[in-house]
């Protein structure tokens, strides 16, 4: 007859385990990038004489301007249509602040709260201390950018600090 | 002695650790991580200020020497995923238009606004845009005055086009008709 192996209690030590998960839940917690929320999908035009974008500002209000949708006649072209999702389609021609969609009077009402009034510049309060980052895709009509400025230049929000979110050239464009 | 007992002790048990449970969290988290990867992309900014003067200036502030105009028109075709770039767009600097390709437009400009500049050294860039222009279309126009050295450059910030209005809808259309 075998003999059998007497019974000893084995427990696992668990400690390098639950510190491994802990460090990584801290290195996801550190280094998860929140501001990324702010960037809608878009394809940005390019440029050459645009300075890089550090974000320095936090309190930066960063409007994002998707692209247009085609309309029903081009969607009858299969190859359009393969580009352009039901998905994709309801995204289109929107004005998107942290993922929330905006009217331009929605816009003003938002700005109007973060404008002269309420944040005046210290060094010129006649002027919105705020500054706006507008991210709108190449191929969107450039008129959505205008009035964007239009609702800026309004005199309740008074934002006087307005950049253009551009891609950075590169040497096959 | 002290040796010897913890020898003992361990031969006669033989524990080791079991690694599995740690290797399959960290081939887990490894996993999420690789599939959760997205590379920060360096996006550039073009600075600008509005003014702070109440709405915006009026044309007749534009009759000025030192001003060099650029104007953008919507229509043609050309080939693009995206539907306003479908179309071409017509470029004028003072009222003359440049005819070209794309390309070659963008040459041409980008030389008279070089040339502008050397000329007036106090130069002025004004972009004025009509219905539908595509936004791509203006800040490369944008980027051309900024290459060359303009300190001031505007925007006409006049007739704007509603692009979800069904009427701009319908003349954008009607465009592409033609």
């Amino acid at each position: 007859m075998a003999t059998e192996a007497p019974d000893i209690e084995m427990k696992m030590d668990m400690t390098p385990m639950i510190d491994m998960v802990f460090q990584l839940v801290m290195f996801f917690i550190i280094s998860v990038d929140f501001s990324r929320q702010e960037l809608a999908f878009l394809k940005l035009p390019h440029s050459t004489a645009g300075i890089e974008d550090k974000a320095e500002d936090p309190r930066r209000i960063v409007i994002n301007v998707t692209a247009p949708a085609p309309t029903e006649a081009e969607l009858k072209n299969p190859d359009i249509a393969r580009l352009w999702p039901q998905s994709r389609i309801d995204q289109a021609n929107r004005i998107l602040i942290r993922n929330k969609s905006y009217t331009f009077d929605q816009l003003l009402e938002y700005l109007k709260v973060r404008g002269v009034q309420y944040r005046p510049d210290p060094k010129d309060p006649t002027v919105a201390e705020t500054s706006i980052l507008i991210r709108c895709d190449g191929g969107q009509a450039f008129d959505l950018v205008k009035r964007i400025m239009q609702v800026c230049v309004h005199p309740n929000v008074r934002i006087s600090k307005v950049e253009i979110a551009t891609a950075e050239k590169t040497n096959g464009r | 002695m002290a040796k010897k007992s913890k020898k003992r002790q361990i031969s006669a048990g033989e524990a080791q650790m079991d690694m599995t449970p740690m290797i399959d969290c960290t081939f887990q988290l490894i996993i999420f991580f690789i599939i959760s990867l997205r590379f920060k992309v360096l996006e550039n900014k073009l600075v600008s200020h509005l003014p702070t003067n109440f709405g915006s200036a009026t044309s007749s502030q534009f009759i000025d020497e030192k001003f060099l105009t650029v104007t953008l028109r919507q229509r043609g075709t050309d080939v693009d995923d995206r539907p306003l770039l479908r179309r071409g767009t017509l470029y004028e600097i003072e009222g003359q238009s440049i005819g070209g390709t794309e390309d070659e437009v963008v040459a041409a400009i980008d030389a008279r606004i070089a040339k502008f500049k050397t000329d007036v050294p106090d130069a002025k860039g004004k972009i004025s845009t009509m219905p539908g222009v595509p936004h791509e279309r203006v800040v490369r126009i944008l980027d051309l005055f900024h290459k060359s050295g303009y300190e001031m450059i505007t925007v006409a910030l006049g007739s704007t086009a509603n692009i979800e209005d069904p009427e701009f809808r319908r003349v954008i259309g009607e465009l592409e008709k033609k």
